[in-house]
């Protein structure tokens, strides 16, 4: 946890807030999902079985138009 | 800030990507496209394991000019960083590997009147898979309760993204989307095709985006254009694109017939949804092969700026090669156009 706070307090020093959540991600502070079991439980836990959240931006399915 | 003794590292998310004839950088934070010249592509790479102070020792003073151009624009775009030698080891570049938890990521399933889906089935089984998106394209006029019902089959359900294309018909009011979108929370783009000239296109104010296109999509035919409308800026699809068909994988889909396909324009067939579970198919030989032709293997593709963030179709390519470029691409990145 130390060696994390340290990392956190340079990369602040970077000096550019709007990359932190990056910064966080480039230093693999944020573990990644492994396997469908684990993801479906983390999705539950978060947004519970009859909640959903759009994916905002995600690419496109097909292209017709 | 005197950089000299410093080391210059663009943000992992700010990706660049070498053409034939220029490069762009990516940012995929911000969703922006910089073009940059190919020199600077290579200076970018260069710079990842030497300071700026020690690349410059070399070059004269024009070229240092140059250098000092590339890092203002580096900087000024909000692209990159300075950091010391140290530091640099704590901003890896993403690690390139695609990892996804859902065997199956995206469907499509298309009907016309002919077609007699169990829709409830099918969407049960796309669960099974993990999909969370799908899109399910209509070529004939359908009914606001028909669809109502189809769409009622998904409202517990883990699939959370659904594109709809559906013809329009006088039933299909403005009010009616509206009922339609409100009633659906899980749509995240309505098509309405064939749409009259006469009228004016609906307003564009849900949470879904609704779109009214003139074009008659009657067939799967229509699809695979390549359109820089269709690009997409995000770190997942570049970071699958490398390793990955952009288009194909984790894909299935379901023709009007109930053919199970990669893709409801190919012919191949991989048995019936009547007779044929989608895990069977997803598991039968041959399917996952069109996965791997990523954009760095597909020709005239693989010297292409916009490879990583463009979409691709295997269905139509030129001279029907299983490597060939899109043959709705009118993009030629050796001369930097796009044909009309």
């Amino acid at each position: 946890m130390d060696d994390t706070k340290d990392k956190l307090e340079k990369l602040l020093k970077v000096d550019n807030f709007n990359r932190l959540p990056l910064f966080m991600e480039n230093a693999k502070l944020i573990p990644k999902k492994k396997n469908l079991k684990e993801y479906k439980k983390i999705t539950v836990e978060k947004y519970g079985t009859t909640n959903f959240r759009h994916t905002v931006y995600r690419k496109p399915i097909s292209t017709f138009l | 800030m005197n950089a000299n003794n410093q080391y210059l590292t663009l943000f992992a998310n700010c990706i660049p990507v070498k053409g034939a004839s220029r490069s762009v950088i990516c940012d995929t934070q911000h969703k922006r496209v910089k073009f940059i010249p190919n020199s600077m592509y290579d200076w970018i790479q260069e710079l990842k394991s030497i300071s700026i102070e020690d690349y410059q020792k070399e070059l004269n003073e024009n070229q240092i000019q140059i250098t000092n151009d590339y890092i203002d624009f580096i900087i000024q775009n909000d692209f990159g960083f300075f950091c010391t030698k140290e530091e640099l080891a704590w901003f890896p570049e993403y690690d390139g590997s695609y990892e996804s938890p859902n065997e199956i990521e995206n469907a499509i399933i298309d009907s016309d009147d002919s077609s007699n889906h169990n829709y409830q089935k099918i969407f049960s089984q796309l669960e099974q898979l993990g999909c969370e998106a799908i899109q399910l394209r209509f070529f004939d006029a359908i009914k606001f309760e028909q669809l109502n019902k189809i769409l009622s089959h998904l409202e517990q359900s883990s699939i959370v993204s659904i594109d709809l294309a559906l013809p329009f018909s006088q039933e299909w009011s403005n009010e009616k989307v509206k009922d339609a979108l409100n009633k659906h929370p899980r749509i995240f783009q309505l098509t309405l095709t064939s749409f009259p000239a006469t009228l004016d296109p609906y307003p564009n104010e849900h949470r879904a985006n609704l779109v009214c296109s003139s074009k008659v999509i009657d067939s799967n035919s229509h699809c695979g254009i390549i359109d820089p409308k269709y690009f997409r800026l995000m770190k997942e699809s570049m970071i699958e694109a490398r390793d990955f068909n952009n288009c194909l994988n984790k894909k299935i889909s379901i023709d009007v017939h109930g053919t199970i396909k990669n893709c409801p324009t190919m012919s191949e067939s991989f048995g019936n949804i009547a007779s044929t579970t989608l895990e069977e198919a997803l598991n039968s030989n041959g399917f996952k092969t069109k996965w791997f032709i990523k954009k760095d293997d597909i020709k005239i593709c693989q010297d292409c700026e916009f490879r990583y963030i463009c979409s691709d179709c295997r269905a139509y390519t030129q001279n029907e090669d299983a490597y060939g470029k899109p043959l709705k691409c009118n993009y030629n990145p050796e001369k930097m156009e796009w044909k009309s």
